[in-house]
């Protein structure tokens, strides 16, 4: 494979890693180059939608192995080469994009399951596994992680755990972070570590939670060991329309510090709830839609039942059954096709965030007034899908049908609105992000969020990579130089 | 630019992710390029005349073995293979087709066949009396796959025909249906090839045409049609909807199977395109003593080994033999014993990785040995 660049410096580059993982599982094809450039983000799909040239890999490696992976850190901290982590490229914020060119190390090929655990319900396997072959090979065994993200068949392994991402139902099985034991890790120095075995002890602190949410920019999660889960006898769903969005938080609300678990609850606000439940019934109706559903042995999940409905009933509301619910489940997918997704000319983001139940609905309003003040061309929506004990996040959404034909003014106007909104989110005491991470989105407001703390996560990043290879230009750490 | 046709589906697969971990190439190869995503962002690029096809693209475009499961899967009604189909044209048109593609389409052009074998070979490994006939109720077109390098696919069904005592026939001058170049994007070269098979077969006036090649059976029920090409009134079956009717018919004597347990691959032109998955498992469930089990990976989401046209193994020998290997291990996982397959090439694919434990026989062969 000829290596078309300018510089006679990437063919050594190229050299030394094809000794590592051969011919075949390095690229410098153009395919490879075009194909590598734009992730799930907006703005790389805007700059490749107008025509104009995106940053690209030099390079693209397939490693095999820890080892190999270790090797390839090895080339690129000799040549102070950027090292970019792919894992599906299905990543909203720009995280996997190599912004700076240099190696891209896509991660699909450790993907190999390595142990099934029956005894202890856990698994063991490579992170570049697509997650859905995970959950299928468990399913052949009755087993599930139960981590069941829109994304299932996009994204790998290390991408969630690098994002700290979420599935549909996680308000009874946790986030990745929550069903995560042990891992693997290639540092940028080479060295191949691994977390201690079990996540509860006391001896010393959980570096599990270092990997979590460090978008490879602390090194590459190369394995990992999970929780697993019997597939539940029955999974049962019901669904009420609330007054207002407010009655809906309430009734989500008090089935959480009634500590019941349930595996989802999805709030959807005014606005979702006129267009879904128009598009699923056909008809028109007002206020906000609440779904609702167990799942494990039938008689548990009957007895959390009735004390949800019990719940809902006490409130203002009209019963809308289980049949929502379940087609709901059944077509979770189908939103994310092409046909239904949002897609330019449009311009969209997700405003993913979380606060306490005490602050979450400001939050929300907090966001809506700025898009409908300062954005009069967005629209605003949202709905409310992951529930802690102590709150949840709001999976909010602006769109905008046609964005700025220019690309300049198109992106000025998506910062801007991000920028606006998620200052309005932190000052009513939300996050930055709950479950789609930061990458090269939301970098540079890292410092407005974690103020002085910051400082501590820059100090960790200098002693991990002190020669700022990994993933250069994210999380808001400093950019390759 | 045939793409232009395609617009739609290189628009929404080029920033859509949901059909990555079922397309076959994108699973083998780990490569983002490989996928419905990665070919639609370079589809989008030579659309907008930001992009030429260069050697790299080109690479890409010959890469997708056209399994279609991408298609399947879609929920947006998207056709990424017709899409690549077209794209090859263009580079064609633009003469840029790859060394190999031009020498298997000179091959193709000159003898008949992807293989460059002669033409006189093609019926050498038969045996019968009176293979060619004047008039016969069945015409059996064997294909190229079948004739030069299964021909113990068509032994078996000469068997079965001589026990069903069915009145049949050989094409003298059979050549390949035109379907590989019609993939490997020479429409016109195709349309040339197909319309003088058709004239041939036309001229037979046989009532029913068997063929155990999938992609063959495609060109006869879905391409011929669709460039105008007539078969006259005959009746097109593959060689599982045959035997199915043999059996129901009662022509053939209660069969006892030499194997104990079997597995069923499906494929894209018999049941992906169209939807004929019963009647090869209602041959093999009338074969006493068979177990027949399924992989969990089958009917229209059976794994592919790479059959469109069976020139994918021709151009992709090493990815072709991954492709079989994930094949050949999705079926060992059921325990069977023999690997059952509807398809010359998908055999020859497969026959190219050593599986220990599994037998890999057409349907015709299973049930040619019960006879
Ligand atoms: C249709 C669709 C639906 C989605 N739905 C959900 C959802 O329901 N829940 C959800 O949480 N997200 C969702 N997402 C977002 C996305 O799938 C997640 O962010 C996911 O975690 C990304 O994984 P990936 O393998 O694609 O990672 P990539 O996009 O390749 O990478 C993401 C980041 O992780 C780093 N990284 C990847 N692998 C490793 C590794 N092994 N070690 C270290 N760093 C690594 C990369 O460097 C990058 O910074 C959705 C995306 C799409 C396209
Ligand atoms: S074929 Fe459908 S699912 Fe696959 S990438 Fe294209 S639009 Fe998405
Ligand atoms: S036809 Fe098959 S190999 Fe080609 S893109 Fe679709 S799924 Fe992948």
């Amino acid at each position: 494979m000829p290596v078309p660049t300018e510089s006679y410096l990437n063919e050594f580059l190229y050299g030394e890693l094809v000794d590592v993982v051969g011919p075949e599982n390095v690229s410098a094809s153009q395919s490879d180059k075009i194909a590598y450039s734009c992730d799930y983000y907006w703005i790389p799909e805007l700059w490749l939608d107008r025509g104009r040239p995106l940053p690209e890999p030099d390079l693209v490696v397939h490693p095999r192995s820890a080892e190999e992976v270790s090797r390839v850190c090895r080339i690129a901290a000799n040549h102070k080469a950027p090292l970019t982590t792919w894992g599906g490229g299905s990543g909203s914020q720009g995280g996997a994009l190599p912004i700076h060119g240099g190696i891209l190390l896509d991660t699909k090929k450790l993907n190999r399951i390595l142990e099934i655990d029956k005894t202890s319900l856990t698994v063991t396997a490579e992170t570049g596994i697509i997650m859905q072959h995970l959950e299928w090979a468990l399913e052949r065994e009755g087993l599930a992680t139960m981590h069941e993200p829109a994304s299932i068949g996009c994204a790998t392994l290390g991408g969630f755990l690098a994002h700290r991402g979420t599935g549909v139902l996680s308000t009874k099985y946790g986030k990745i972070e929550d069903m995560i034991m042990s891992l693997e890790a290639v540092l940028p120095d080479a060295t191949i570590i691994n977390t201690l075995a079990v996540p509860r002890h006391a001896s010393g602190p959980d570096l599990n939670q270092l990997f979590l949410g460090s978008e490879g920019t602390f090194g590459v999660i190369t394995k990992a060991t999970l929780k697993v889960h019997p597939l539940p006898e029955v999974r049962r769903f019901h669904a009420f329309v609330f007054p207002d969005l407010h009655a809906g938080l309430e009734a989500g609300r008090q089935i959480m510090v009634r500590r019941l678990r349930p595996s989802v609850i999805r709030l959807y606000d005014e606005a979702e709830t006129r267009r879904l439940i128009r598009r699923v019934l056909g008809i028109d109706k007002e206020g906000a839609y609440l779904v609702f559903g167990f799942d494990g042995d039938e008689d548990l999940v009957d007895l959390e039942m009735q004390k949800a409905l019990a719940i809902c009933r006490a409130l203002p509301h009209e019963d809308l059954g289980s049949r929502l619910g379940e087609d709901w489940w059944d077509h979770r997918y189908d939103f994310f096709f092409p046909n239904h997704m949002f897609h330019l000319p449009q311009a969209f983001g997700t405003l993913d965030t979380v606060a306490t139940f005490a602050k979450i609905e400001n939050v929300y309003r907090a966001m809506k007034r700025v898009i409908e003040e300062q954005f009069p061309m967005a629209r605003y929506i949202g709905h409310f899908s992951h529930w802690y004990e102590w709150g949840c996040m709001l999976y909010a959404r602006f769109i905008i049908d046609q964005a700025p034909d220019d690309a300049h003014e198109a992106v000025q106007l998506y910062n801007r609105i991000w920028d606006a909104c998620l200052r309005a989110a932190i000052a009513e005491g939300g996050l930055l992000n709950e479950h789609h991470g930061i990458g090269l989105k939301l970098g540079r407001l890292m410092r407005e969020l974690y103020g002085p703390a910051f400082g501590l996560l820059e100090h960790i990043k200098k002693a991990i990579d002190p020669g700022n290879i990994m993933n250069p230009g994210k999380m808001g750490f400093e950019t390759f130089r | 630019m045939l793409i232009t046709d395609h617009a739609a589906t290189i628009e929404a697969c080029r920033f859509c992710f949901m059909c990555r971990h079922v397309c076959t190439l994108g699973v083998v190869s780990g490569k983002e390029s490989d996928t419905p995503r990665g070919k639609g962002l370079i589809l989008f690029k030579i659309l907008k005349g930001h992009a030429d096809y260069g050697a790299d693209l080109v690479d890409t475009l010959y890469r997708c073995c056209l399994c279609g499961l991408c298609e399947t899967w879609c929920k947006a009604g998207c056709r990424p293979p017709a899409a690549v189909v077209a794209a090859r044209a263009d580079i064609v048109a633009q003469g840029k087709a790859p060394e190999q593609v031009r020498r298997i389409k000179e091959q193709l052009v000159q003898t008949g066949n992807p293989f460059g074998l002669p033409p006189g070979e093609r019926f050498q490994a038969l045996e019968g009396p009176n293979l060619f006939r004047e008039r016969a109720e069945v015409l059996y077109y064997a294909g190229c796959d079948t004739a030069y390098r299964q021909p113990r696919i068509a032994q078996a069904l000469l068997k079965i025909f001589q026990a069903a005592d069915a009145d049949f026939t050989l094409l003298p001058g059979e050549r390949s249906t035109g379907k590989p170049l019609l993939l490997l994007g020479y429409p016109a070269e195709a349309r040339a090839m197909s319309g003088d098979l058709a004239e041939q077969i036309r001229a037979t006036r046989c009532r029913t045409l068997v063929t155990g090649c999938p992609s063959s059976f495609d060109a006869f029920t879905r391409d011929y049609p669709a460039m105008g090409l007539d078969l006259g009134r005959i009746e097109v079956l593959h060689t599982a909807q045959y035997l199915d009717r043999l059996l129901a018919e009662g022509r053939l004597a209660p069969l006892l199977s030499a194997a104990t347990s079997a597995t069923l691959l499906d494929g894209t032109y018999l049941g992906r395109t169209h939807g004929i998955f019963d009647p090869p498992r209602r041959v093999l469930g009338k074969l006493a003593g068979l177990d027949l089990r399924e992989m969990v990976w089958t009917r229209e989401l059976a794994y592919s080994a790479g059959e469109p046209g069976g020139v994918f193994h021709l151009l992709q020998p090493q990815l072709s033999r991954q492709l079989a290997a994930r094949v050949l291990d999705e079926a060992a996982n059921t325990g069977a014993g023999v690997l059952a397959t509807t398809c010359p090439a998908t055999k020859t694919a497969l026959a190219e990785v050593e599986q220990a434990s599994l037998e890999v026989l057409d349907v015709a062969e299973i049930l040619a040995r019960a006879l």
